[in-house]
């Protein structure tokens, strides 16, 4: 067995898998020379350094990914690059996704991360890192035994051909039906696809599914069609639904990252009582009289009753208008406008942390890349979300409704790509170092 | 007997609140107010007109989630009639507010509809607290004497004055309640700003202050100036203290006069390095706002008269580019997003008023014995006398 080991790692070091180099969008080339990467722009060669303190260690492997960053299998973990950033970023694996030290990486036409590594073989969503690791079962040799680690694997047609340390397996993904959720229950109890729960303020929702999917399905869940799909496991948001209707759904996923259709739920979260109506209106009726009934009472004996209602009056509006101002800016909250808090840009920031700024950018067939301004699409927004939301979960059809708005009112027909990224920043004490972006949408124009 | 310690209180508490004040400097904060307002308007009314149409767009999110206000009041969003409907309301109250006809009337429906028209822009998208010193400030000049200077109101009530009979008195300067609308903005001003530096202390700790977080906050909200700033992050940290100290100590303003000349520039500062550098917007309905109660204006004929007519050259050149430059920048941030004829068309008068106001040595006019001409030319000339430049003599009934 050790021997059969010792071959195989000689093997993948001295025959690393996957590809060796990379053209980005842009014309330059990615390139891997003993073990570090370079990018080579004309006839220049530059070598890409790390934001990691540990550095890459010996990278093994890249891979392109289709809508323009370069993937790295190395010693120290995976790492991306993205066109026009100098330094390569580590990617977080969450939970689900492959472990081990990577030893090849591949990225399919769905922007899919697959991954093998000394220890396992999976894949991972290229933005946000979570995945799934093959089991044992999913990858048997001819002999009929499973394969064992370490693997790497190269790409072949659809799938992969993964070797292990005792031979070699195809794996070729998306070949059983779309996962499903065939059953939901919040706390305790089961529901059916569209049902209205009804919730009381700060209430703890358990959600706990079962499904159908190939290789066992793992569930995740979004509220209010946020982008981002969480683990329903860890489902620590359900707990803080504001007041009001919000719309949670909980979607399967199977061992290749395919998504079941969304199973629908929607929460009706009631007021807390002291912000409901009738304890709002009663507290500000007992107040406003009791500052009324001080007013008309702190004034200079005799003084006529009109006279004393004339200045009673507006001194209790005074009162009460900024007290409740005072009220709200202690307890901040932007629905209570006009009587609003000042919340906003309160977060502290640490070095080294990723900081996030999502764009809109139309790229022509050269590489060049442009962001666009949501505001320009024509449409009166108060934040970007509001265009880029939509155009992240709303699939083809609506990405190619942005990508012809975009041609139509601020390009003109040459830009073939539209994407919404995030780019990405790290903090540093020189100044703030690009990454490579999230790409969070990526939509190539295709003639009708 | 001595006045007891709690109605001492109580009558400066009226006096600060309610009681006489310039009406000259209402009559040009009910004036900057409006042009708040039109700033709001022009971003709220079309938003509104093109969230509540017809069009759908698959890559525009518009849900309807309404302020609180709003909710309790059960009110759900407009039909595309009635938001037409309001935008209209909106913006004839506020011309009239602006010219001053009707003023009271016109101020009262502004504040009502203009808070309306808010809500139901910040239902459909975030509340912003950029309109809110501005709100408080028009529900207040509604309970004020706000067209009793500077108005057509004014002007009228000095024409039909001087028909009716032959003793031109001289419009008032003070009223009572003409403090109450700066007031209620200034307060609201100092609320805001402490509570928005409090806030960062106390949610994000005294790490906010550490350089890191507005570096972050720039890379987020990219704007011209963001790059070159957010690469060093002393200054960033010496950015966030400042901007600490300045916020959480405004209400300091009230307790001196002379304060006013630090913590009014740096607040207008604040904006205007928010805007290049966050992304923020020019935030006028706040500044504005902020120019418009924190300023004496019925003061600054005699300002200019002292800094710039009678003071030194040094003083006297320092004082007039720091005005001019800053009137320049005043403007042309205003006017930058607006069609060239609105410029044209505010030049004279605006010139009229500014020349009202020019340090001149007074200017003595004799009105004519009793005759209808000369006083209704004294009317006109005493409503535009804002300033103080002129001076009325008349051979007989005239008084000055």
């Amino acid at each position: 067995m050790d021997l059969l080991f010792l071959t195989a790692a000689i093997a993948s070091t001295l025959f690393p898998s996957g590809d060796r180099s990379a053209v980005e969008p842009g014309g330059a080339r990615i390139e891997l020379r003993e073990g570090r990467a370079v990018r080579v722009v004309d006839s220049t060669t530059v070598e890409l350094p790390c934001t990691s303190a540990n550095g890459t260690g010996e990278i093994r492997a890249l891979a392109s990914d289709p809508a323009g960053l370069t993937y790295f299998a190395a010693e120290n973990g995976l790492f991306v690059v993205g066109p026009f950033i100098d330094h390569l970023d580590p990617v977080l694996r969450r939970e689900g996704a492959p472990s081990g030290e990577p030893r090849s990486v591949y990225v399919d036409r769905e922007r899919r991360v697959w991954l093998a590594t000394d220890e396992s073989v999976g894949v991972v969503e290229p933005s946000f890192g979570w995945g799934r690791t093959l089991e044992t079962g999913d990858l048997v040799a001819a002999s009929g035994d499973a394969l064992a680690p370490p693997f790497h694997f190269e790409p072949k047609g659809e799938g992969l051909l993964v070797v292990g340390q005792n031979g070699e397996a195809s794996y070729q993904p998306d070949q059983a039906p779309r996962p499903t959720v065939d059953r939901l229950e919040i706390n305790g109890a089961p529901v059916l696809a569209d049902a209205i729960v009804d919730a009381g303020y700060g209430e703890s929702q358990r959600l706990s599914a079962e499904g159908t999917a190939a290789g066992g399905a793992t569930f995740r869940y979004r509220v209010d069609g946020h982008h981002v799909w969480r683990d329903l496991e860890n489902a620590d948001s359900l707990d803080r639904l504001n007041p009001g209707e919000h719309l949670v759904e909980v979607v399967a996923c199977d061992r290749d990252l395919n998504l079941s259709a969304p199973f629908p739920v929607r929460f009706r979260v009631a007021m807390p009582i002291y912000f409901g109506k009738g304890f709002v209106l009663g507290v500000g009726a007992l107040v406003s009289l009791i500052v009324l009934g001080l007013s008309l009472a702190l004034q200079r004996p005799g003084t006529p009753l009109l006279r004393r209602v004339l200045a009673g009056v507006p001194t209790t509006a005074v009162v009460l208008i900024f007290g409740v101002q005072i009220l709200a800016g202690l307890i901040p909250h932007a629905k209570g406008w006009p009587f609003v808090g000042y919340s906003m840009y309160s977060k502290s920031f640490r070095p080294e942390v990723p900081v996030h700024r999502p764009v809109l950018i139309a790229r022509t067939p050269g590489g060049v890349e442009r962001e666009i301004p949501p505001q320009l699409l024509g449409y009166a927004i108060d934040g970007r979300w509001q265009v880029l939301g939509p155009i992240v979960t709303g699939g083809d059809s609506v990405e190619r409704d942005a990508l012809q708005r975009v041609r139509k009112r601020v390009t003109g027909p040459g830009v073939d790509v539209l994407q919404v990224q995030s780019r990405r920043f790290r903090l540093t004490k020189g100044g703030p170092v690009p990454i490579a972006p999230l790409v969070l949408s990526h939509y190539r124009w295709k003639d009708q | 007997m001595s006045t007891p310690r709690w109605l001492l209180l109580r009558e400066r508490w009226d006096q600060f609140w309610f009681g006489p004040s310039s009406l000259v400097r209402l009559g040009i904060f009910r004036i900057v107010m409006m042009l708040a307002v039109y700033d709001a308007f022009g971003r709220f009314a079309p938003a509104i007109a093109q969230h509540m149409g017809d069009e759908h767009v698959s890559f525009v999110n518009r849900p309807w989630n309404p302020i609180y206000a709003l909710d309790i009041l059960g009110l759900g969003p407009p039909s595309p009639g009635f938001a037409e409907l309001t935008a209209t309301v909106v913006f004839v109250s506020m011309v009239l507010a602006l010219v001053g006809l009707f003023t009271r009337a016109a101020c009262a429906t502004l504040a009502v509809s203009f808070t309306y028209m808010a809500a139901v822009h910040y239902s459909l998208g975030k509340p912003h607290h950029d309109c809110v010193q501005l709100t408080f400030g028009l529900w207040a000049l509604a309970f004020s004497p706000a067209g009793a200077r500077i108005s057509i109101d004014s002007f009228l009530r000095r024409m039909f004055q001087a028909a009716r009979g032959p003793v031109l008195r001289p419009p008032p300067s003070v009223a009572r309640y003409a403090a109450f609308p700066i007031r209620a903005t200034q307060l609201a001003i100092a609320i805001g700003y402490f509570f928005a530096g409090t806030t960062k202390l106390a949610i994000g700790g005294a790490a906010w202050a550490n350089g890191y977080t507005l570096q972050a906050i720039m890379l987020e909200y990219r704007s011209p100036w963001s790059e070159p700033l957010s690469d060093n992050v002393l200054m960033c940290q010496l950015m966030q203290v400042g901007l600490l100290v300045v916020q959480g100590s405004f209400p300091l303003v009230f307790l001196h006069r002379k304060l006013r000349w630090f913590y009014v520039p740096m607040a207008v500062m604040f904006h205007l390095m928010a805007m290049q550098t966050m992304s923020t917007g020019h935030f006028m309905t706040l500044w504005f706002p902020l120019l418009a109660a924190f300023i004496d204006w019925e003061l600054v004929p005699d300002f200019l008269r002292r800094n710039v007519r009678d003071a030194r050259w040094p003083r006297r050149i320092v004082t007039f580019v720091a005005l001019a430059a800053a009137s320049a920048l005043v403007a042309a941030i205003f006017f930058e997003p607006r069609p060239p004829w609105m410029l044209a068309s505010l030049t004279v008068p605006v010139g009229l008023g500014a020349w009202l106001m020019l340090p001149i040595e007074p200017r003595s006019i004799t009105l004519r014995n009793g005759s209808v001409a000369s006083r209704l030319k004294g009317a006109l000339l005493s409503c535009l006398n804002w300033g103080g430049t002129l001076r009325f003599r008349s051979s007989s009934k005239l008084r000055a």
